[in-house]
């Protein structure tokens, strides 16, 4: 049960933007369709809208296929990017849009619109019209009229992208709650990371019109499987080597260990990807030589950038949080660097 | 010199231009339909007596709202052509749209002149109206209703001025972000409530300056009903044609003009209220 895409194919002429894609979304989900800009993402979301047409495979929705069905016909509602609200029309009339071109009768879409008006906590601003509005309070039109007539699935396109960061923040936690509370599956389009991994239940990483990586935002932090994704969440010291063992690499900087990876042939190129805040100073099972080359103060945190004696020499980049502050080496200085074997994942190259 | 000796010389400067040209006619009339003709002379005593007159003789005051009902019917039928049309051409991808518009447009380059004559032999007794009628077997014999009466300037202004009507409407359609339309389908429109509830108020604006158009451009033509007006198509702008080139009555003419463009002041002012009153 849910929203299925399977196989789906988007040409544009001949080139193709969406290569054979499948997909799955259960009911209730938060799910993020996460990318850089021409990765397809946008794309995605207007094909389950009915936006666009699929060139090849179906989509399904509980069951059903509805790659036929014209958008004003599938149970889903979109908030758009750049909100789309009708400039002639008050914030009562934008929210209640659906109800009355859906026909439903007088007394059901005033409550609807009341009712959605409360939810969205516009009460106050029925009688104002778009223009009168600031970027939050249109956000929050745009959301209103999108879920008024309880559709099945809600489809975001950046909804956040015209907001300054800390409204940005704010409407973050303010979808999540709604999300919650009417209990709708959310499908959403973003190319900020910080917003998918704080918000999604589940992220697609897309790159070139295919899916990088599905999993949980921590699935995607901690055990990336490609390269994308590893240097898309976060920051992540990327070495190059080769499989020696399920349980070590062989890099310019000697056998790493690493956390256990089989179903690798020995020599097969990979990456270890370690996380700045995994990597520590001192001495331990695994030891990389370094030479301090420069240190930032960033408050809570001491971020070291490091460059290996080995050759060809790598860039490390290491936090120090806590007390480990007060003795942080100086640019100069060399330094011995370990980490938890199982903290350092091995990635496709 | 300070620099703001200097800007009010530009500003000055500047202004000349259109008060030369376009404030001192204006006044120089007004101040003349407040005269009087005398015999080959004008009489240079301030009086109303030109505006008592016009309302107080239905031949003018008549002619004047039987011109004012004709360019209101002009309007309506150019905005009933011109909307579908401009909306077919916004309907259209790509190069063909531009083509199209372009195609209605290219009448504005033409000489007003030759339309006017194309279309008297158009509308004429062996013209293509007629012509086609008769193939179609809708008429047994070749009609005059379409030439030499009202009708057939209200047919001939249509014409005419059917571009500038199409133009404003066209680009208020294109100024519709797609989005709102994908927005009002989203939300379960079908196409004639996306059309009725976002299309058309959106557009009102450009629909209203071409309907503004229309109605200001025919209150002042007075060569169309002189070519096709025959003695019915009989429009205040002919009486005023008539009042300066054929009864030397500089000052009455110069009266009824002044009504005219109090007329057409009063349109633009109304369309703009219109327009205003739409939050966009």
């Amino acid at each position: 049960m849910g929203l299925e895409l399977r196989n789906v194919v988007k040409r544009y002429g001949v080139q193709e933007v969406l290569h054979p894609l499948s997909l799955n979304v259960a009911n209730g989900e938060f799910l993020t369709l996460l990318g850089p800009s021409g990765s397809g993402k946008t794309t995605v979301l207007r094909l389950i809208g009915g936006f666009a047409q699929v060139s090849e495979g179906h989509i399904f929705f509980d069951g059903q296929d509805i790659t036929g069905l014209p958008a004003n016909r599938r149970p889903f509602n979109t908030v758009f990017q750049d909100y789309a609200l009708f400039p002639h029309m008050t914030v009562l009339q934008n929210a209640g849009y659906g109800p009355l071109v859906q026909r439903r009768n007088a007394g059901e879409s005033r409550r609807l619109v009341d009712d959605t008006l409360e939810i969205v906590g516009l009460t106050a601003f029925r009688d104002r019209y778009p223009a009168q509005l600031s970027g939050g309070q249109k956000q929050r039109v745009a959301l209103a009229r999108a879920i008024i007539c309880q559709p099945k699935v809600i489809l975001l396109d950046e909804p956040l992208a015209a907001l300054d960061a800390t409204l940005r923040r704010q409407m973050q936690i303010f979808l999540k709650q709604i999300q919650r509370r009417i209990e709708t599956t959310f499908v959403f389009v973003t190319h900020d990371q910080d917003e998918a991994i704080t918000m999604s239940d589940r992220i697609v990483v897309m790159s070139e019109g295919r899916v990088e990586q599905t999993g949980t935002p921590k699935d995607l932090y901690f055990k990336p499987k490609t390269r994308f994704v590893a240097g898309f969440f976060g920051d992540n010291n990327l070495i190059p080597g080769t499989m020696a063992d399920p349980t070590h690499v062989d890099t310019s900087l000697g056998k790493l260990p690493v956390a256990t990876h089989a179903g690798l042939d020995k020599d097969a190129k990979v990456l270890v990807a370690i996380r700045p805040e995994s990597l520590r100073l001192g001495k331990g099972p695994a030891s990389i030589e370094a030479e301090v080359t420069d240190t930032m103060f960033g408050g809570a945190l001491i971020k070291l950038l490091l460059r290996t004696k080995a050759d060809p020499s790598i860039t490390l980049d290491l936090r120090l949080s806590g007390e480990d502050r007060a003795t942080a080496p100086a640019a100069g200085e060399m330094v011995s660097v370990t980490y938890e074997p199982a903290d350092a994942v091995v990635v496709l190259s | 010199m300070s620099s703001r000796t200097t800007r009010w010389l530009i500003f000055f400067a500047v202004a000349a231009i259109p008060f030369v040209f376009i404030v001192i006619p204006i006044a120089s009339f007004m101040l003349l339909s407040l005269f009087r003709a005398g015999k080959g002379a004008i009489i240079r005593n301030i009086s109303l007596d030109n505006y008592v007159n016009f309302f107080a003789n239905w031949t003018y005051a008549g002619t004047y709202l039987g011109t004012l009902l004709l360019c209101l019917q002009v309007m309506v039928v150019s905005v009933l052509v011109g909307y579908p049309i401009a909306w077919f051409i916004w309907q259209q991808r790509g190069s063909r749209r531009y083509l199209l518009l372009l195609l209605a447009v290219v009448p504005l380059f033409m000489s007003y002149i030759v339309k006017l004559y194309t279309l008297r032999s158009m509308l004429g007794l062996n013209g293509l109206v007629n012509q086609m009628l008769l193939a179609v077997g809708a008429i047994d014999k070749p009609s005059q209703i379409f030439l030499f009466n009202q009708r057939a300037v209200l047919i001939t202004m249509v014409v005419i001025y059917l571009p500038f009507v199409i133009l404003p409407i066209f680009l208020a359609l294109e100024r519709i972000p797609k989005s709102l339309l994908h927005a009002s389908i989203d939300l379960g429109a079908g196409a004639w409530d996306t059309f009725r509830r976002i299309v058309l108020p959106l557009s009102l604006p450009g629909t209203i300056g071409g309907a503004l158009f229309a109605f200001v451009l025919a209150l002042g033509d007075f060569i169309t009903p002189q070519m096709v007006g025959g003695t019915t198509g009989f429009t205040i702008g002919r009486v005023i044609y008539s009042q300066f080139g054929l009864a030397y009555d500089w000052p009455f003419g110069a009266a009824m003009a002044a009504i005219l463009l109090v007329t057409s002041l009063a349109g633009i002012i109304l369309a703009g209220l219109a327009v205003s009153r739409q939050r966009i």
